[in-house]
């Protein structure tokens, strides 16, 4: 069978965490932009809300990030994202819901604002970075001691941590906050430990070399 | 079998989620609100955001309510709400994101406006625009058969019964009198859902607390 064919781009974090994913279970697929954007006919016949990732694997189209990640978590076995027991489960996914809902739009308005997507005023940036560092707090209660979120393995948490961290240590200092996870200790241990690790780098190296195009002669490059 | 403290009101979209799908799943849970509030520091030490819905149970504390439906049906095995099936569960997790995210945000901007007394003609069209294309969107996902992705509930009904709850209530509120019209999968999942026996119990306690607060 073909490989599931993935339409987004790895600097959207919506799609990163798909990418993780795929990287982290060793899933074999192609990731594109559709053709002529996400606006199109033949795109919005797949998605109608028009927003990226959907997934189509064979006649199976899907959208939603995190709608994404359970059925790859539930097609394929091997390295599971999710531990087996429901409060284990329920642990990774309470990390992931917290980055989902209080941190990750939050954490992608810094680099909006840098491009004309959102106020760059300081009472909207203010606000925004006072959002974040309350995300941050909670997160540095909700991480184990280990190298990934849960601790020893790699799960769905990782998937979500890693891009919202990404784009919070990215452009937070653009915006005047040079270590965002300053007094964070177990935060700045696990973004130092991760963005090096095999399955993430390669996928942060992708974002990077996308946002240093996307900013190239802009004051935020 | 203890039942499960829900932290939380029966009004909240997010705590219908919980209580639908505890009902669906026929676990006894215990609804009650904070006793200092949710800003209080107790209720911070169990949720750091103080919000609601919040659960303990036994020693397990856990909040957002896609989490905790999450967490109860992997609990307890018995009437699975997430099918076991890649594509069943990937397609009911689809309807319960667009609820989610495009139908009930838009429901809830009317029940706001309506309690701050807001009446700002622009914000209220913005909210019937961003409504209609939500409920457009749910069509094309549901499914047409009892429940919203298949024969039997499953976690896409927790999260789409609240949301229509407050597209139909909060929208009438703004002189919407057909709000699923045209949107026929929609609107007839709606008139069942008014009559299961699961969903329509929590929908009434949901109606008679609007009621409650709009009369202050």
């Amino acid at each position: 069978m073909a490989p599931p064919l993935i339409y987004g781009v790895v600097a959207s974090p919506w799609t990163m965490r798909v990418v993780l994913a795929c990287a982290h279970k060793g899933v074999r697929h192609t990731l594109r932009m559709p053709e002529g954007g996400t606006r199109t006919p033949q795109y919005l016949a797949l998605n109608p809300l028009g927003k990226m990732p959907t997934l189509v694997d064979g006649k199976l189209v899907l959208f939603e990030s995190a709608a994404l990640l359970e059925y790859l978590e539930r097609k394929h076995r091997r390295r599971p994202l999710l531990p087996r027991t429901a409060s284990a489960a329920a642990r990774a996914r309470q990390i992931a819901a917290v980055c989902d809902a209080y941190l990750q739009d939050q954490a992608a308005n810094l680099f909006r604002s840098l491009v004309g997507q959102r106020p760059d005023d300081p009472v909207y940036l203010d606000d925004l970075k006072a959002e974040i560092g309350r995300a941050l707090d909670v997160l540095e209660g909700l991480l184990a001691k280990g190298r990934f979120a849960l601790g020893a393995t790699f799960s769905l948490a990782d998937c979500y941590l890693v891009p919202a961290l990404y784009f919070t240590v990215r452009f937070a200092p653009k915006h005047g906050v040079a270590d965002p996870l300053a007094g964070r200790v177990k935060l700045q241990r696990y973004w130092a430990g991760i963005r090096r690790h095999k399955t993430v780098a390669p996928v942060l190296a992708g974002a990077d070399a996308f946002f240093a195009e996307r900013l190239k002669g802009t004051k935020a490059a | 079998m203890a039942a499960i403290t829900v932290y939380g009101s029966v009004l909240s979209p997010f705590v219908a989620r919980v209580l639908l799908a505890a009902a669906y799943k026929g676990l006894p849970v215990e609804l009650t609100m904070p006793k200092d509030g949710i800003k209080s520091p107790e209720f911070l030490k169990l949720n750091p955001f103080g919000k609601i819905p919040t659960i303990k149970d036994g020693a397990t504390v856990l909040y957002e309510s896609s989490v905790i439906v999450d967490y109860l049906d992997a609990k307890h095995k018995k009437k699975k709400l997430i099918p076991a099936a890649a594509k069943a569960m990937g397609q009911a997790r689809l309807v319960a994101a667009i609820a989610a995210e495009y139908v009930q945000p838009a429901g809830l901007k009317f029940f706001r406006m309506k309690r701050a007394n807001q009446n700002v003609p622009a914000d209220v069209e913005a909210a019937k625009t961003e409504l209609a294309k939500g409920l457009d969107v749910l069509e094309k996902v549901i499914s047409g058969k009892k429940y919203a992705a298949g024969a039997a509930p499953t976690l896409a009904d927790c999260f789409v019964v609240p949301a229509l709850f407050f597209a139909v209530h909060a929208g009438a509120l703004f002189g919407l009198s057909d709000v699923l019209g045209g949107r026929k999968k929609v609107a007839a999942y709606w008139e069942r859902m008014q009559k299961d026996k699961v969903a329509g119990k929590i929908l009434q306690g949901m109606s008679d607390r609007m009621k409650q607060v709009l009369a202050g």
